[in-house]
């Protein structure tokens, strides 16, 4: 049993991690999901269909990582006495500020930042596609969207990832 | 807005640029956003800078989950592995133990019983000769008792019923009888 979970493990711990490094912008937070969504997938292997199960772990993935943003926000929230709505705009950005953007020394590393200032779900396609290289449908059904809005949420992602570095551009 | 107004229309190219680069435009559409990039200058500098995002983003390179994160995994799920088998083997054994230690504990009983008969069956008993002494004169004792006893009953039976209840009524009738004939 431990060998077959073992290669699983093997099979998938690089997209799960990839994905949370990207999604989330640091290397504790990527190695805290990868953790909790292995945790997971020793749980659950059993029950999920092995065809399924790229998809599943990609959703599992996305949600731990939303769950440790939203632990962030009400620690935020908490912390520095804010309303709900002031720490939800804080964490909804949840990026770099335009300073450090401006700052970063190369182009792919301007673009990992300019990934934080995207809405969840536009980052979430943007990094399963471009980076991570999914296939539309495994994305639309990992995320349960429609194959058109997983194109429309790409397209959308990409033009404003475009519009932040041209903003950082003229910062320099 | 016609063909010819959305070909000279920057901001209907510029929201086109990434299905285009995609190739997922409409053919006729794919053409008329190409002849405006022939001609623009500004939106060629747009579609540059999406081929720039794209072809940066796909370059960027996977990450390797590091070995204590996956290690970490793995010795808690041999832990629950462990603790699962424990578990397994003690509910195991309590299914077993409760039926059965009844039934178990009752034959073991009868072995020994039928056992321990067995043996005392088959051995010779050992007795001293002052004990079989001892053992004929309580013998002797308790049958002179018991026929002391006889004795003693068959008397009482004898007096107490046979006299009281059959001799002497009989006799009593008897007379009467004889004494009515005499007279």
């Amino acid at each position: 049993m431990m060998r077959r979970f073992r290669k699983l493990c093997e099979r998938h711990r690089d997209r799960v991690y990839t994905f949370a490094w990207y999604f989330l912008g640091n290397r504790e937070d990527a190695e805290d999901v990868a953790q909790e969504v292995l945790i997971r997938l020793w749980n659950h292997w059993r029950e999920v269909d092995s065809a399924r199960l790229p998809a599943w772990i990609t959703r599992v993935a996305r949600n731990a990582c939303l769950d440790l943003l939203r632990k962030r926000k009400s620690y935020r929230a908490v912390v520095s006495g804010e309303g709900d709505e002031e720490a939800l705009s804080r964490v909804a950005s949840n990026g770099p500020d335009p300073e450090k953007l401006a700052e970063a020394s190369d182009f792919q590393r301007q673009l990992e930042f300019a990934l934080q200032t995207l809405p969840e779900i536009h980052r979430t396609v943007v990094v399963l596609r471009e980076i991570q290289g999914l296939k539309y449908d495994e994305i639309a059904e990992s995320l349960g969207l429609p194959l058109n809005t997983v194109k429309v949420y790409l397209h959308r992602g990409r033009r404003e990832l475009r519009e932040q570095l041209k903003k950082s551009m003229d910062d320099e | 807005m016609n063909r010819a107004e959305r070909e000279n229309d920057c901001s209907w190219v510029q929201e086109r640029i990434e299905a285009h680069l995609d190739g997922e435009l409409p053919e006729m559409e794919g053409i008329g956003l190409e002849k405006h990039l022939r001609e623009c200058a500004d939106c060629s500098v747009e579609l540059e800078l999406a081929e720039r995002v794209r072809g940066g983003l796909r370059m960027l390179p996977l990450q390797r989950c590091p070995d204590p994160v996956v290690e970490g995994v793995y010795e808690r799920a041999r832990g629950e592995l462990r603790a699962t088998r424990r578990q397994r083997l003690h509910e195991w054994l309590d299914s077993w133990r409760a039926p059965l230690w009844r039934p178990v504990a009752a034959a073991l009983v009868v072995v020994l019983m039928i056992g321990g008969t067995m043996t005392y069956q088959d051995r010779e008993p050992e007795v001293s000769p002052a004990e079989l002494a001892r053992a004929e004169q309580q013998v002797k004792w308790t049958l002179a008792y018991l026929s002391q006893v006889g004795r003693r009953t068959g008397d009482r039976v004898r007096d107490d019923v046979l006299r009281d209840r059959v001799v002497e009524p009989i006799q009593k009738s008897i007379n009467r009888v004889m004494e009515a004939e005499t007279m």
